[in-house]
């Protein structure tokens, strides 16, 4: 037995870690900043290159659909605390997806562990799809309702894509909850929201009368 | 290249240290993974991967450093290979100059004959990422027990040129155990011929 054999699985693990990423969908090399496409019935997420991503973009029916990229938000309306509170999530600090193969709205609340699924009141979430306009601009699968509630008491929301919603749930992974259990705060948080404001700048939805 | 198959009676400082190292690494891992509990074993994984990926790229980093630098690139490769300290990290981190089929296939050569005096043949079944799989064939006559000694032989001999392999499977092996008379020493079988 080799002296060093006792190594040869760590070699191996750190062998995969620095492993080029590849296309999850053809195996093409993806460079680190790359789009994502659904997979409408497993619920993943899968790592493409552009001409997955292409091939997938506005599919309206089949197994895949790309993430699109846009940032929107809506600066004539917001959450509200009666209407967070209707909803029923228990935190301050969720994004609200339709995933196809459970055929309703969710809320995904990014925590230390990871993400936990909750359910949302069909009712309220009914209300905020007629007052809001960004709300119902959100499209299935690839896009969320992201939320945010500040401490005193107003609320930041964006239309956002469900890949960069996910990037903020591996910011938060390593971070301790609040008092109301929630996460909310953190330097780490606010950068986060801070660039997304950037990107949703100009992108605002217009208002029809 | 160092005698593949037997370690050598007599091993220098270097060669025993090595051996030592290694025989603590693998009894701390164990140890450690039979008292740290399940949630902090991963850590220490994490642990011993970082460590290792820190030392990959250095290394990786001197070799093409020397190897750009070389006057005599073949001279340079016959001393890092020659050196089995040097010659191991190399294996275990994709630098060796020797192709791992290449070394697998060289080891097994030696066995090989030794196997075909007892009726026994040994052949590279597969090599993936991670396990290098041999098949062992007798003939009806062939005594089980030298069967099993040649196989413990041929995977020994694969193991000590292959590092980065972390398993080494030898398929049909005889199912019945072996008989307690008649041992033949392996030394006996390999050795005709050799020094």
């Amino acid at each position: 037995m080799n002296a060093l054999a006792p190594l040869s699985r760590f070699a191996l693990a750190a062998r995969r870690a620095s492993a080029p990423p590849t296309c999850e969908l053809c195996a093409a090399p993806l460079s680190d900043a790359h789009r994502h496409v659904v997979d409408r019935e497993g619920r993943a997420l899968l790592c493409a290159c552009p001409c997955c991503a292409l091939l997938f973009t506005d599919a309206t029916r089949g197994k895949f659909r790309t993430v699109p990229e846009r940032v929107r938000s809506d600066p004539w309306w917001t959450m509200t605390e009666e209407r967070w509170r209707a909803l029923g999530i228990p935190v301050k600090l969720a994004f609200i997806v339709y995933p196809s193969h459970l055929k309703r709205w969710v809320a995904l609340l990014p925590g230390p562990a990871g993400v936990t699924e909750a359910e949302i009141n069909p009712v309220a979430w009914a209300a905020v799809l007629r007052e809001s306009p960004l709300a119902a601009s959100v499209e299935r699968d690839v896009e969320a309702l992201l939320v945010r509630g500040q401490r005193d008491g107003s609320f930041e929301c964006f239309a956002a894509p469900v890949d960069v919603c996910y990037e903020l749930t591996a910011v938060t992974r390593s971070m301790a909850r609040g008092p109301d259990g929630g996460i909310d705060g953190g330097v780490a948080v606010d950068a986060f929201f801070a660039r997304l404001s950037a990107r949703g700048a100009g992108a605002e939805l217009g208002r029809h009368s | 290249m160092p005698d593949l198959l037997f370690e050598a009676p007599l091993v220098s400082p270097d060669e025993a240290r090595l051996r030592e190292r290694g025989a603590r690494l693998e009894r701390l891992l164990d140890e450690l993974h039979g008292s740290v509990g399940p949630s902090a074993w991963p850590r220490v994984e994490a642990l011993v991967t970082t460590l290792v990926e820190l030392y990959e790229g250095g290394i990786t980093r001197l070799v093409e450093h020397a190897r750009a630098a070389a006057v005599d690139r073949d001279a340079l490769d016959a001393r890092l290979t020659g050196d089995e300290w040097v010659a191991g990290l190399l294996a275990l981190h994709g630098l060796h100059p020797v192709p791992l089929e290449v070394r697998v296939t060289r080891a097994l050569d030696e066995v090989h004959r030794a196997a075909l005096t007892a009726g026994c043949k040994v052949e590279l079944v597969a090599i993936e990422r991670g396990a290098i799989t041999l098949r062992l064939t007798h003939d009806s006559g062939a005594s089980t027990s030298i069967a099993r000694s040649l196989a413990a032989v041929a995977a020994r001999a694969v193991e000590q040129v292959a590092p980065e392999v972390a398993v080494v499977d030898v398929q049909g092996l005889p199912a019945t155990p072996p008989a307690a008379t008649s041992f033949v020493s392996v030394e006996r079988l390999v050795s005709g011929g050799r020094r």
